[in-house]
């Protein structure tokens, strides 16, 4: 078990300098942070599943249908869970919404990324990251990081 | 959903779990079953981490503010409440943390904050002050007051410990879904850290809500004197999608601490709730994703990103890697996150509303039972008194009263005493109530102050204690260790009166009369003085049994027989006891005659045997004259009061003869034949 000890130590080490820094009841939040960090392709990934370019459509349309059900198709959000009322309409206000999926990376087994290029109405564009769920076989848009 | 990580995607987790546990190290537990402090501990903050007492000001409300497990002394909050509250308060800081990886039952923690709480008090009052104590406390710190208030753990100096008023920011006080679990586990594996063994009972009970383990003890509540605030970090994580607003995610947490255990004092502990001053708010964040995204620290995992599956956990208060890591971003960014509760803007806000109304309660006064609430009583509801009565619904004959507005008198003089040991003076007071026609035993009333004015702390009804239709208090007078409270119970008009004493007492937050006994039965002797309902100690309506215990032995006891009464006799005395309709025997005509030393005794009036009738009439103006009695001519005075008649026979201008009887044995023609 000595490899166990070993990186026990190495992860209380790192603990101990996050905590020193993070972790005290009159802290501030911590200066430095990692970047925002797409998770590193170099995962193990058993099984590839790639993004088609019609998949890609097909969550661009959903995207911006307007519609609730179609949303939830294209996005993962947990069942039960009240939509925003201005969100549908927002998606469907953006004059592009285009998703780079020549850029598709997978990441693990279930998860990938993929840039997305937004224009709204105002004509402002903004790139992001989608970050990727597989559920039942098909990729969902699980969340997005604005690319600074 | 697949769960094989690369070997990142491990240490990210237990670099999570590490700071899940580092954290968590600020919290702790309701409970651990540590042996109470043995010896006088060594303190660790007496070295200059405690603010040192000698600034402490008449004028100024001590409040001492107490950090958590893994915290250092909230300086910064007290800069920030010194900012808010810049007069009538001084904060001192109490530090332990060179030791603030062991439990707060612990003696180096319970009993030295004990003993620092106990030495603020005695400071503060040999300034001049209340020497009552404040405590704002974080976290852990909350636990720690409250096993530091319990002599149990807090030791000698927990006893009469006065402490006011306790306002705790993020307190598990039913402890975390963290405890015991595998991420607090992990830092055990290589610790160098100076926590808990995770084979003790402090990590066990971290999870004692949720796993139920029946080997936690636990702490007393706190009196219910102290007001109790408690101030919840709530945080709301916000999805956004494209910088667009998609749905909320409320963690009904601080991240560390579910709302539900910040705000659970009262399932926290033992002792009885009945009482408590018990109030809860929440510091509400709200947090989008991105900014979240900003500090995130080693990534998105694709555990977080399964909302459903957080929600699941949630709902089902367990956690793991997806939830540890998703509170633990929130830590850094949240404003009401569990690590920055204690400098939050609105928490300040809140610590210095709650310190303000526990302050704000004003001393008590007598007149304050002209307008208290009373608990139910003789068939009465609750209510709250107008005028010292209780405004009754028709349906609702009788009274309940503090006051009674035609004698303008209350039914016992109200007492102001320290009952609790707070320094704060308690109000005593007696409830006469009836119902169906007949008054019921009285009830004893105890309110202390509070910021809502008098609040009931408990009360005790005498007809719990004595067997009796009735019970009248008499008085109520400070002893030490409590209220002297003298009362007597009796049958219908007067009879088989007992005279009782008992102690009135607060323990655990209850208050009971303790030391239940009959007062000695005193012998007559010729110092007693005559009235219309007995002699000394001898009442109308004793029995021969507790006759027996006040007569002299010369006054010899005659049973009924042969169609007479019971009696007794001699020195002078002739008392007769008729039958009753209900069975038994009871004193109703009482003489005394020339022949024995009962012939110098004397009415409060002065008038004996010998005196004449220009006497008789100067003492008692009133009284009656009349030259018959029963079927015989007799020359005689009387006075009734009440159902009694105090009368004097005449022979030859002279008092020969005085009778104590009920009315109807004056009148009676044939009363023991």
């Amino acid at each position: 078990m000595l490899w166990w000890r070993a990186a026990g130590r190495a992860v209380v080490a790192l603990a101990v300098g996050v905590a020193l820094t993070g972790c005290s009841s009159n802290a501030a939040a911590p200066a430095a942070a990692s970047s925002t960090g797409t998770p590193s392709p170099s995962a193990t990934i058993s099984t590839p599943v790639p993004l088609p370019v019609a998949s890609a459509r097909a969550l661009e349309s959903a995207a911006r249908s307007g519609d609730e059900a179609s949303i939830r198709r294209a996005f993962v959000v947990p069942s039960g869970t009240a939509l925003d009322p201005q969100l549908a309409d927002g998606l469907a206000a953006f004059a592009r919404f285009d998703i780079d999926q020549s850029q598709f990376v997978q990441t693990s087994d279930t998860t990938a990324t993929v840039p997305v290029t937004t224009v709204d109405a105002a004509g402002v564009t903004r790139r992001w990251t989608a970050i990727l769920q597989l559920i039942d076989g098909g990729w969902l848009i699980a969340a997005t990081q604005e690319q600074k | 959903m697949n769960h094989r990580r690369g070997a990142r995607g491990r240490i990210r987790i237990r670099i999570a779990a590490v700071l899940a546990t580092v954290c968590l190290s600020a919290v702790g537990s309701v409970a651990g079953a540590l042996s109470a402090p043995a010896a006088a501990p060594t303190c660790p903050g007496q070295g200059g981490g405690n603010t040192d007492l000698s600034g402490l000001v008449k004028q100024a409300h001590p409040v001492v503010l107490v950090h958590g497990w893994d915290g250092s002394p909230m300086a910064q909050t007290r800069s920030l409440l010194e900012k808010k509250l810049p007069s009538g308060w001084q904060f001192l800081l109490f530090d332990y943390s060179a030791v603030h990886d062991h439990w707060a039952a612990r003696p180096e923690i319970a009993a030295c904050l004990a003993d620092y709480l106990a030495d603020v008090s005695r400071t503060h009052q040999r300034a001049g002050g209340d020497g009552r104590v404040y405590v704002v406390a974080h976290s852990m710190g909350g636990l720690a007051t409250l096993y530091a208030a319990d002599p149990a753990y807090g030791g000698a100096s927990a006893k009469g410990l006065r402490l006011a008023g306790l306002v705790t920011l993020d307190t598990p006080w039913t402890g975390s879904a963290w405890g015991n679990t595998p991420y607090s586990w992990l830092v055990q594996a290589g610790s160098n850290l100076r926590l808990p063994s995770v084979t003790s009972d402090a990590w066990t009970c971290l999870r004692r809500a949720h796993a139920g383990s029946a080997t936690c003890s636990t702490p007393r509540l706190l009196g219910s004197t102290t007001a109790v605030n408690q101030i919840a970090g709530d945080i709301t994580v916000r999805r956004m999608l494209f910088g667009l607003r998609a749905y909320d995610l409320p963690l009904v947490s601080d991240g560390i601490v579910s709302t539900d255990s910040q705000t659970g004092y009262l399932d926290s502990a033992s002792g009885t709730k009945v009482g408590q001053r018990v109030d809860m708010r929440t510091v509400s964040c709200t947090e989008d994703l991105d900014s979240l995204g900003n500090v995130v620290l080693v990534g998105a995992l694709p555990q977080m990103m399964a909302d459903g599956h957080v929600l699941d956990l949630l709902n089902a208060e367990k956690v793991d890697a997806s939830l540890l890591e998703l509170f633990l971003r929130t830590q850094f960014t949240s404003a009401c996150s569990h690590l920055k509760m204690p400098t939050n803007d609105s928490a300040i806000d809140q610590v210095v509303a709650a310190l303000t109304a526990q302050a704000a309660a004003r001393p008590l006064r007598p007149t304050d039972l002209l307008a208290v609430r009373v608990p139910a009583d003789c068939e009465h509801p609750a209510g709250r008194l107008s005028n010292g009565r209780l405004p009754l619904s028709g349906d609702n004959s009788g009274f309940a009263m503090t006051w009674d507005a035609t004698t303008k008198k209350f039914v016992a003089t109200p007492l102001l005493t320290d009952l609790t040991g707070d320094g704060a003076r308690e109000l005593v007071g007696v409830m006469l109530c009836s119902a169906g026609g007949v008054t019921w035993p009285e009830t004893v009333l105890v309110y202390t102050p509070s910021a809502d004015g008098p609040q009931l702390l408990g009360s005790v009804n005498l007809g719990e204690l004595t067997p009796h239709e009735h019970a009248d208090v008499d008085s109520l007078k400070t002893v030490p260790g409590g209220v002297l409270v003298t009362w007597h119970s009796y049958e219908g008009c007067c009879f088989m009166r007992q005279d009782w004493t008992a102690t009135l007492r607060t323990r655990d937050g209850t208050v009971a009369l303790v030391n239940v006994a009959e007062k000695a039965p005193g012998r007559l002797s010729d110092t007693a003085t005559i009235a219309a309902d007995g002699v000394g100690p001898i009442r109308l309506g004793m029995t021969s049994a507790q006759l027996k215990a006040h007569l002299p032995d010369e006054i010899t006891y005659n049973p009924a027989g042969g169609g007479f009464c019971a009696s007794f006799e001699g020195q002078g005395l002739n008392l007769l006891l008729p039958e009753q309709q209900a069975g038994g025997y009871r004193l109703e005509y009482l003489t005394i005659d020339p022949g024995g030393w009962a012939s110098v005794l004397k009415t409060a009036k002065g008038i004996a045997l010998g005196s004449n009738v220009g006497e008789i009439l100067s003492a008692y103006p009133r009284a009656v004259h009349s030259n018959t009695l029963g079927q015989g001519i007799v020359d005689n005075y009387s006075v009734q009061v009440g159902s009694n008649t105090l009368g004097f026979l005449i022979t030859a201008g002279k008092v020969s003869r005085i009778v104590v009887a009920t009315t109807g044995a004056w009148r009676s023609e044939e009363l023991c034949a």
